[in-house]
């Protein structure tokens, strides 16, 4: 289903921008921009857009950590949109709570890309304050995806590109960095944490990045009674920690002191079972490029023109 | 620059800075205050918070659609800090670049409420009540007019939500005290409600103080069981809501030192401290 409907809107941005892929059919070398949409920041630090579903604008959390995208069990109320069981879905939130009702939505808008009809898991949680869904992986990797924190813009542009160099928007240095696809989708490369080479998930729906404890424990020897490892919080598998660690590093990327917090893996579990999740904390300080049919990202700091 | 990223990214941000003032573009730096006060936030550190949203806004070059964020930012902040007029006046300035928007209308809500502006409080959670209403919603306006001493207005928010949320324990603790304070209390559907909880674990005992089925001693006691954070968390809890009962018998001499207490033991975070300083605010 998830083809079906990546499919549904790569198709309409074709439809929706003609006068582009013409250009693009003209100059298949050419970075082609087919959305750019005002880029805010909710009360969690996770990004918000503006998305339109039937005349109706709604903000959206851009969450490169999910699957599928989503819209709240209260939105899909206010707008009366249907109801349908998925059977077996087997999604799951972080966390592992089930994800087993889905709706359909029409007359979509994002950024002049257009879909006669959209497919959104039902999120039977709460959104930070004001957001109404999510936008996910099955609408992000259907383009590159540019987070341009600074000068607040998500932009989107066609993968049929052949620059080598993605970093358009500088001529100074920057940061390319490999990574692979897990098997739900989730952009993951290594990181070096204070000398230990970890998975990692890039995951711009999460306030925070978190490290699984079990993993640190192994890793670095954490013992429950370390007196540098600090409770900060309880969930319903177990307590949540922060431990000082020192430096973490990817793709020439380095950032000291980093603020992580460690969870119990059942308190975690989300699909692909990342060990390392790259939240905002981190993400907000870079500008991104996603490249997916490179499977780079091109970073600079965010403040870079 | 943000703390934490290190050599590389310094050196990128130098250059940044040398080409923005070259090309008069200098919304960087900007920007880099904004995201550290949204981390300050996230870590729980308001003064930082509010010196970094500051500094975000006094450049005066912050992306305009980064600016309601950064009004909002530090209103938190100063929510935080108790610094209550300072934190109106961000989310009047939120609220003018986002109208209507529900959750500034609800940080409004709570400043009034902060400021002793009870009727400014009910009047913006009303208003985005009416626009889409949300448990927490119902909760926030219920304490207000619960401040209000509106004891039956406050009681149907709570009932609301309990129509929903039937094991939600706090909300049926606050619709209790709301209607035993306003004297509309009837033992059976309080019975019901304690049913749905289907807990003994605190807060049950409160539950059962203002239902009648248990004492004020015996809430204390109970409120000793466990250990030393939770108990904190439980004596913070029990000195407010015994105070709260006496204050239903019409005892204004045994509930103003339970007050006091719960003022000056009760972590920040705990609703019942705030709700506490109000209370004690309106015998005085």
């Amino acid at each position: 289903m998830r083809t079906c409907f990546a499919a549904t809107i790569a198709f309409a941005a074709f439809c929706g921008l003609a006068g582009q892929c013409a250009l693009a059919d003209d100059k298949p070398c050419q970075l082609v921009r087919v959305a750019s949409v005002d880029m805010s920041t909710d009360a969690a630090g996770t990004p918000d857009v503006p998305f339109t579903i039937d005349g109706h604008t709604l903000t959206m959390l851009i969450d490169t950590g999910g699957v599928d995208s989503m819209l709240s069990s209260a939105t899909v109320a206010a707008l009366a949109l249907p109801s349908v069981r998925i059977e077996s879905s087997g999604l799951r939130m972080f966390g592992g709570a089930p994800l087993d009702h889905k709706t359909y939505a029409h007359n979509i808008d994002f950024g002049g890309l257009k879909a006669s009809q959209m497919q959104f898991i039902i999120m039977p949680y709460r959104l930070p304050e004001g957001v109404s869904g999510t936008l996910s992986n099955d609408v992000l990797r259907v383009y590159d995806d540019e987070f341009d924190f600074a000068n607040a813009k998500f932009n989107l542009f066609l993968q049929d590109h052949c620059e080598s160099n993605l970093a358009y928007w500088t001529k100074d240095d920057h940061a390319e960095i490999p990574f692979k696809l897990d098997y739900v989708g989730h952009i993951e490369f290594k990181v070096e944490l204070d000398g230990q080479t970890i998975p990692a998930a890039f995951d711009t729906g999460s306030s925070r990045s978190t490290l699984e404890l079990e993993r640190a424990q192994d890793l670095f020897g954490l013992k429950d009674d370390d007196p540098a490892l600090k409770k900060v919080a309880s969930t319903n598998h177990g307590d949540v920690y922060k431990y000082p660690f020192k430096q973490l590093k990817f793709g020439g990327v380095s950032v000291s002191n980093p603020d992580l917090e460690l969870y119990p893996r059942r308190a975690m579990a989300m699909p692909g079972q990342p060990q390392l999740i790259l939240g905002m904390g981190i993400i907000r300080q870079l500008h991104l490029y996603i490249a997916y049919k490179e499977k780079k990202l091109y970073v600079t700091a965010a403040s870079t023109h | 620059m943000l703390p934490g990223v290190g050599a590389r990214l310094r050196r990128l941000l130098l250059v940044v800075v040398l080409v923005g003032g070259a090309c008069g573009v200098a919304n960087g730096a900007a920007y880099d205050d904004f995201a550290r006060g949204i981390s300050a936030n996230l870590q729980g550190d308001p003064a930082l918070a509010v010196s970094s949203f500051s500094a975000a806004l006094a450049a005066g070059d912050l992306n305009p659609t980064l600016l309601p964020a950064a009004y909002r930012g530090r209103a938190i902040a100063y929510l935080r800090q108790g610094q209550c007029k300072n934190a109106l006046a961000d989310l009047d300035d939120f609220l003018r670049l986002k109208p209507g928007d529900l959750q500034g209308l609800e940080l409004r809500g709570r400043a009034h409420a902060c400021t002793g502006d009870m009727r400014g409080a009910e009047a913006d959670l009303s208003q985005a009540i009416a626009v889409q209403s949300s448990e927490s919603l119902r909760f926030a306006r219920g304490v207000v007019r619960w401040g209000l001493r509106d004891f039956a207005g406050s009681a149907a928010d709570f009932a609301d939500i309990i129509a929903a949320q039937p094991h939600n324990a706090n909300v049926v603790l606050w619709l209790e005290l709301v209607r035993t304070r306003g004297g509309i209390l009837d033992a059976k559907i309080g019975e019901r409600d304690l049913h749905g909880i289907d807990s003994d674990d605190w807060p049950a005992p409160l539950i059962k103080m203002f239902l009648g089925a248990a004492k004020p001693e015996d809430v204390a006691a109970a409120a000793l069981h466990g250990d030393a954070n939770v108990v904190s968390g439980r004596q913070c809890e029990a000195n407010f809501y015994i105070a709260e009962w006496w204050l239903a018998q019409k005892d204004t001499a045994s509930a103003k030192p339970l007050l006091e207490a719960a003022i000056k033991d009760c972590p920040k975070n705990f609703i019942e401290a705030e709700a506490a300083r109000s209370e004690l605010g309106t015998l005085k």
